[in-house]
């Protein structure tokens, strides 16, 4: 196959997926090495960004997806008209925040931190997938773990939890003792 | 202080202080814990009365630990072994409280932050036949190890326990007359008069007095029995008979 045909490939599969795909789901569909397929890719991926189009080719939770452009987003919503969907409460964005930057890590260790019972957002956040039981701690009672999952790094853009913001250290305040 | 904050609108007590602390803006030590315990302390009296008993709860465990703080900022110190002591205990917790502070607030912000990612991601619209946002697939949540052997080995052992449950019908305790005859006949002293109230016992049901009443009634008329009362709605005397037949 034509490398110009390669990339229509790709996009094509890009485009019926709805979902990030890896470079090996596409290999496997496309019949091609995972080595052409990433080339392959590279010439799409620059092709897409760099012309004026609607759409972009980004890197997101371990796979690849095509998104559009964030500054039509409000062209978009005129159209779709969609549902509004519901900020996340700041208990819940703290509870989320705990359990990227500490996973794997327990309810009881979570509420330490925060000071209150964390269940009903945990069910919350379990609910919407943001988060998933990773195990059980190797301690009395045998509490479970929370890690957070694929949908999550979907949510924040991201393509893995090393593109967490940093931890701000505060530790020009760290007390000598 | 602003009577108009609610509860609610922190997600803790951690929360609530943190705000106090940066609203005086202050640093986060020891000292400015001790400047905010009293507005602390007057926010959660005033908050009482809207919130239940879990939330403010959580609020009134940090109350003592401020409380404890302050004494100790106030407090002269003496230099008893046993009051310095007791001193660096306080000491030690005020310092936890910091840093505990300092990590929520450390977690806060990361929330917020990775709040504000979100809200900016949102603006990308994922492209596919259907709007990943409108499908939500069913959440199942698999245990960890699960196999075959394990669900075959746990029907064995169900099996003889399924195969041992009856089916009971279990019924109020509603005795038939017959069965108030029976229980009736048994109960009489031959020769000696038995009081029927005796029998029926303090506070019969309805169904019951007239269940034992024809009971009675029956047993009169097959000549079992002979009764005696006093007068209208008295107490009503048996006694048994000979068995006429």
């Amino acid at each position: 196959m034509k490398s110009q045909s390669l990339t229509a490939l790709l996009e094509a599969l890009l485009l019926a997926a709805n979902q990030p795909v890896t470079v090996k789901e596409l290999a496997a569909a496309a019949q091609l090495s995972e080595t052409d397929t990433e080339l392959a890719l590279k010439v799409l991926k620059e092709r897409v960004n760099k012309g004026q189009r609607g759409i972009v080719l980004r890197e997101i939770a371990g796979g690849i997806q095509f998104f559009t452009r964030p500054e039509y987003k409000p062209y978009i919503d005129r159209l779709l008209q969609p549902q509004e969907s519901p900020r996340w409460s700041q208990a819940a964005l703290e509870t989320l925040a705990i359990i990227a930057y500490r996973q794997p890590i327990t309810r009881i260790e979570i509420e330490q931190i925060r000071g209150v019972q964390v269940d009903s957002v945990l069910s919350t956040l379990l609910e919407r997938n943001f988060i998933k039981e990773v195990g059980r701690k190797d301690s009395p009672g045998r509490p479970i773990l929370y890690g957070t999952t694929a949908d999550f790094l979907k949510a924040l853009g991201f393509d893995s939890l090393d593109e967490l913001p940093q931890l701000e250290s505060n530790l020009n305040r760290k007390r000598g003792r | 202080m602003d009577c108009q904050l609610r509860l609610d609108n922190f997600s803790g007590p951690f929360d609530l202080l943190c705000h106090l602390i940066e609203t005086a803006e202050l640093d986060i030590c020891t000292i400015s814990l001790a400047q905010v315990v009293d507005q602390y302390i007057a926010y959660v009296a005033q908050a009482e009365k809207y919130a239940d008993l879990d939330t403010i709860g959580e609020f009134l465990v940090l109350a003592v630990r401020l409380l404890l703080l302050k004494t100790q900022v106030l407090l002269p110190t003496k230099k008893s072994a046993q009051l310095e002591q007791e001193e660096s205990i306080i000491d030690e917790e005020a310092e936890q409280l910091v840093k505990h502070l300092e990590q929520y607030r450390r977690f806060r912000d990361l929330g917020r932050r990775l709040g504000q990612i979100m809200e900016a991601e949102a603006d990308y619209q994922a492209i596919g036949p259907i709007l990943s946002s409108e499908i939500r697939s069913p959440i199942i949540v698999e245990p960890p190890s699960l196999d075959l052997t394990a669900l075959m080995s746990a029907w064995a052992y169900l099996q003889p326990l399924l195969a041992r449950v009856q089916t009971v019908t279990v019924r109020p305790n509603q005795p038939t007359v017959e069965e108030e005859m029976a229980s009736l006949t048994s109960h009489i002293d031959n020769g000696r008069p038995t009081s029927f109230r005796r029998y029926l016992g303090p506070k019969p049901s309805l169904y019951r007095l007239v269940t034992a009443f024809l009971a009675l009634l029956e047993l009169w008329r097959q000549s079992k029995i002979t009764i005696e009362q006093d007068g209208r709605f008295g107490d009503i005397f048996i006694v048994g008979r000979e068995d006429p037949g």
